[in-house]
């Protein structure tokens, strides 16, 4: 993929890491107990500063299930239709736990070299 | 109602932008976004025109949701920003235009020796003649790797990762598998027997081991291709 003299029109380059980032967020919120779409979204925007379309998890959560790193549920709701209930698989754990590893590592580099003392302005 | 139909119309241009994409995937993409709207009104507690515009505005354009779905990579892709219905058509034009020439050159060349062989020797002669032709090493080889290289190249093409997200997305990948692609080997393998079968049939059996020994390299490649393919992904 080219970057060089596209990037200043693609704006910051936080938007590429969070659209690497958003698949292992949406894992780690179906990690623990299962969780239907619109909950998805809403903790992902409560989250702050990760979705800016809310339209494109809905692809990002077909690509789970295609991967078979979530596996679905369809349960009955009071307030209308059956939801579709999504909860991380094993191979997702795994994805996941892989992830949180790299992530820390790499978390802990730029946080170290960008907000080292010293390297703020006075 | 004017606030419904601004939600029609929203939907009808999702419904629109999404025939690029798989038909069974088109109908749910747009019934997913049609519930997250009513669910999203539902919470606001208010249905009025500046709550829906609101909804929408949240959600993102119908071009921008079909680009995520088509370039999960890389939506701001500038293959991505053209109307979908010219990238896409374009985007598979392209790729299916050199499977049809590979298959049409392939399927031409058997056509013309079966029709021959059939001709002069009667149809089981030409059934025959026909797994002959597909599983000698001389033709089967150079169609296995075109094949492979053609598999392989779209499967590159799918997961493309982004630069700096990809450090993460390539240690990950590795965890990723995506088993859904039939196996060549496998083809190969049910070929051969297919293949050994008629032989039996036809009456020449006594073929049969000199078929097998000239068979057993094109699956083994066949496999090989399977273990290449399934590794090339793995490293990202």
């Amino acid at each position: 993929m080219v970057q060089g003299d596209t990037r200043n029109q693609r704006g910051s380059p936080l938007t590429e890491l969070r659209r690497g980032v958003l698949e292992y967020c949406v894992l780690a919120l179906v990690r623990g107990q299962e969780t239907y779409a619109f909950e998805i979204v809403r903790h992902l925007t409560d989250a702050g500063g990760l979705v800016t379309s809310e339209g494109t998890i809905y692809p990002l959560l077909a690509r789970l299930r295609r991967d078979e790193f979530v596996t679905t549920t369809w349960r009955e709701s009071e307030s209308g239709p059956p939801r579709r209930y999504y909860r991380i698989t094993a191979a997702g754990n795994r994805a996941l736990a892989t992830f949180i590893a790299d992530w820390n590592g790499f978390r802990d580099a730029v946080d170290e070299l960008v907000n080292k003392d010293g390297g703020t302005t006075t | 109602m004017s606030s419904d139909q601004t939600v029609s119309d929203y939907l009808a241009r999702l419904r629109s932008a999404a025939v690029v994409l798989p038909r069974p995937r088109q109908s749910e993409l747009v019934a997913e976004v049609g519930e997250h709207i009513e669910a999203a009104l539902e919470e606001s507690g208010a249905r009025d025109e500046v709550s829906v515009r609101n909804v929408l505005e949240r959600l993102g354009s119908p071009d921008e949701i079909v680009a995520a779905e088509r370039y999960p990579d890389d939506p701001t892709d500038p293959r991505a920003q053209v109307p979908p219905s010219a990238a896409g058509a374009r985007r598979s034009a392209g790729r299916s235009m050199e499977t049809k020439v590979v298959f049409g050159l392939v399927l031409s060349a058997l056509v013309v020796v079966l029709a021959i062989v059939a001709l002069s020797q009667g149809p089981s002669a030409a059934l025959f003649a026909l797994g002959f032709a597909l599983l000698t090493p001389y033709v089967a080889i150079p169609l296995v790797i075109g094949l492979a290289v053609l598999f392989w190249s779209q499967d590159r093409e799918r997961e493309s990762a982004a630069p700096i997200a990809g450090a993460l997305e390539s240690a990950a990948a590795g965890a990723r598998t995506r088993g859904r692609r039939s196996s060549l080997g496998l083809v190969g393998l049910l070929a051969v027997v297919a293949l050994l079968t008629i032989a039996l049939v036809a009456g020449h059996s006594d073929q049969i081991p000199t078929l097998a020994v000239f068979t057993l390299p094109v699956v083994v490649a066949l496999l090989v291709t399977d273990i290449l393919r399934g590794r090339g992904r793995k490293d990202g």
